[in-house]
């Protein structure tokens, strides 16, 4: 690769690039120049600088005196609040995470089977996505409420289980939503998945796709059943797809927001929720929702890093 | 190993098409049959019925005298060759080729040895760690093969496990494969749409098209007895030529007449066969290319019987020359020769014009003068010619 090529594609050891060659260079790519040149300033004005914004805030402290200082972040760790907001958003992360993996392989190995008007299906499974998220929070409302369905199912439930002799159930309605504590957080969940198992659907889906049909003849040939196929053929040529949507989604869901907001309010709060608190009336403090957002910019980068090295690069150096 | 029989094995798909139609073959224990015919002849269909990996419509398949029709793949004993290989992408060469015994909970210990003696066959012990992906695509074919030979099944099966290999490689596989099968002696059903490779690795070789058997023999036999316009046109390269031609008499025998040929039959030929019931009406004359000789170079000299030609077009390939000239009589457009003509290993097949004109095709010895664009004299060996019945396509004899 030349070294104009190179200066092209912005490598950042060229940018030191001798006054006259720099001039050279620059005429000879005016036209790239001036067609990066937005993209450059969207993203630094809307990403690079109010990231760095942020972290100067989370330095500063109400005072305005004593920058640097890491105060804002003592203090937030010192806050059960904020510890309590960071494994919250571990469980449901987790707990999200998981269900929808399994829920989502199972899907997407039931719309990648034969059937009757599948891509009508395929389609259906798609609907959640084009749900507004705060919309699915209160569709999740109904759900979970002391009203909710959920509580009506277990009525039911209750009443056919009592038909039997001898027993007698009782249940109280549930306010699941309000109830705090692993019911609160199994509904913030439960409420992610449903948003995003079309999305972890679809990756399956494409990875159980590009798997040959003829690999898996081989394997009945070569005297594996059914679920020796699954096991030992699909889902290690799944590895892929499924790091892929690990790593995807734990991105996007540690940076929850509307649904915990709609669902748990402030009786469990995660990372997001607990930033909107700080920041907004009546706390009013920017200093400690600084310093909490780039606790969370942190940990969704970690992951970021890893999507690099453990998806982006392989399909590079496949 | 095994013997397969099917018997009136019929697939019909959910789309009405039938695959394979009435279909019987019986391959004996430790014999190699090839099934051939152009693409849509139903050969592959036949073989992954017997794989147990297509739906038997009606009819039996029986493997070592049993009815397997309803027995899952893995409990047919049998191993494939795909013609994409298939090889599991995610495991090495080794875990490849000893996928099937770990199914079977064969000990680690003669896994591994299997798999080094089938490895070392094959020459691709090298490789045993590697993956598919870094594999050419002979070595990875070699690693089907060996993924087949490592389990002793009854029977193999092999679905064109050749067509993806460039046209050397193939000759040379052709050989390994058929040298294997004489080493290992075991079953073998081979499908192709290559008559060459069918009738030099075959022991026998069933011709197939539309999913009907046209005719099951040995190479040899296919090549001078065909039953039929289509197996004649496809059995052979360069192809048969045929020509619509009329028997009559002239003098004290009979002649064949095409265009502004004519050609005297042997008196004995005319005797054996049932040629006279076809005196004065139509029929399908059939000469291969290698039953011309230019008449200087034949031992005894031939008076009687010589074409006088306009070569179109000659090829020196050294160990002969093929030259092309035009006869002035309409290609045969049967269904037969239009079925052959759209298969890509049949050269030079009847021209689809409507033209009172087709192409032959002669296969001399190389010290012809014969050259394109010249006149020659072509003799015809004909105690060789082939006749066909214009309305059935059957061989009148």
């Amino acid at each position: 690769m030349s070294r104009s090529q190179e200066a092209a594609i912005g490598r950042p050891t060229d940018v030191a690039v001798p006054r006259v060659g720099f001039g050279r260079w620059f005429r000879k790519h005016k036209l790239e120049v001036a067609l990066v040149i937005p993209l450059v300033a969207y993203v630094m004005v809307l990403t690079v600088v109010p990231i760095l914004d942020t972290f100067r805030i989370s330095l500063s402290g109400r005072a305005g005196n004593s920058f640097p200082s890491a105060q804002n972040y003592t203090s937030i760790f010192a806050s059960r609040v904020f510890r309590t907001a960071i494994k919250n958003t571990i469980i449901v992360s987790l707990l999200s995470l998981s269900m929808e993996l399994v829920l989502g392989m199972i899907v997407a190995l039931t719309l990648h089977a034969k059937f009757f008007a599948r891509g009508f299906v395929r389609t259906v499974a798609l609907i959640p996505l084009g749900v507004p998220t705060i919309v699915s929070g209160a569709i999740m409302l109904l759900l979970f409420s002391r009203s909710g369905y959920l509580n009506s199912l277990m009525f039911v439930f209750v009443d056919l289980v009592n038909n039997i002799p001898g027993v007698n159930l009782e249940f109280q309605a549930l306010s699941w939503t309000v109830a705090g504590g692993w019911r609160t957080l199994f509904t913030v969940a439960v409420a992610d998945m449903w948003k995003v198992l079309p999305i972890v659907t679809l990756i399956f889906l494409a990875g159980l796709q590009s798997i040959s049909e003829d690999v898996y003849e081989a394997a009945s040939v070569d005297g594996a059943t059914k679920w020796q196929r699954f096991m030992r053929i699909t889902l290690p040529l799944l590895v892929p797809f499924i790091t892929m949507a690990i790593i995807l989604r734990a991105i996007d869901a540690f940076r929850i927001y509307e649904l915990a907001l709609v669902l748990a309010g402030r009786i469990e709060p995660v990372l997001g929720t607990y930033i909107g608190g700080r920041y907004l009336p009546p706390t009013n403090d920017p200093f400690t929702a600084a310093s909490a957002s780039i606790v969370l910019f942190g940990i969704i980068m970690i992951f970021i890093v890893a999507y690099l090295k453990f998806v982006a690069g392989r399909s590079r150096s496949a | 190993m095994a013997d397969i029989a099917l018997e009136s094995v019929t697939r019909k798909f959910p789309d009405g098409t039938l695959a394979v139609n009435e279909l019987n073959l019986e391959i004996a224990e430790g014999e190699f049959v090839v099934l051939v015919g152009p693409s849509g002849s139903g050969k592959s269909t036949a073989l992954r019925m017997i794989a147990g990996l297509e739906e038997i419509t009606s009819g039996t398949v029986k493997i070592a005298g049993k009815v397997v029709n309803d027995l899952p793949p893995r409990d047919r004993d049998i191993a494939m060759v795909f013609q994409n290989y298939a090889l599991y992408p995610h495991m090495s060469v080794a875990d490849n080729m000893g996928f099937a015994l770990k199914l079977r909970k064969v000990p680690k210990e003669d896994i591994a040895k299997r798999v080094k003696d089938a490895a070392e066959l094959l020459g691709i012990e090298d490789y045993l760690q590697r993956k598919p992906r870094q594999l050419s695509g002979g070595q990875r074919q070699r690693v089907a093969m060996g993924r087949a030979i490592v389990r002793e099944p009854a029977a193999f099966l092999m679905d064109e496990p050749l067509s993806n290999l460039d046209a050397k490689l193939r000759v040379q596989m052709r050989t390994e494969i058929a040298g294997l099968h004489q080493r290992l002696g075991t079953t073998t059903v081979y499908v192709t749409h290559d008559q060459v490779e069918a009738v030099t690795m075959a022991d026998r070789v069933a011709v197939l098209r539309d999913g009907m058997l046209q005719q099951v023999d040995t190479p040899q036999r296919l090549y001078d007895y065909p039953v039929n316009l289509f197996v004649a046109g496809f059995i052979g390269s360069p192809a048969m030529n045929m020509v619509p031609a009329r028997v009559t008499s002239k003098d004290s025998g009979a002649v064949v007449v095409f265009g502004s040929h004519e050609i005297k039959i042997p008196a004995k030929r005319l005797q054996a066969s049932k040629l006279e019931e076809f005196k004065d009406k139509e029929v399908i004359l059939g000469i291969r290319p290698e039953d011309f000789e230019d008449p200087d170079l034949i031992p005894e000299r031939q008076e009687e019987n010589l074409l006088e030609v306009k070569v179109s077009l000659s090829e020196t390939l050294g160990s002969e020359t093929i030259i092309y000239f035009d006869v002035d009589a309409p290609a045969v457009l049967t269904k037969d020769t239009m079925d052959l003509s759209s298969d890509a290993s049949v050269e030079e097949a009847a021209a689809s014009e409507p033209r009172n004109e087709s192409t032959f095709t002669a296969r001399l010895n190389p010290k012809t003068k014969a050259r394109g664009g010249e006149a020659a004299r072509l003799a015809v060996d004909a105690s060789r010619l082939y006749f066909f019945d214009p309305t059935t396509g059957r061989v009148i004899g």
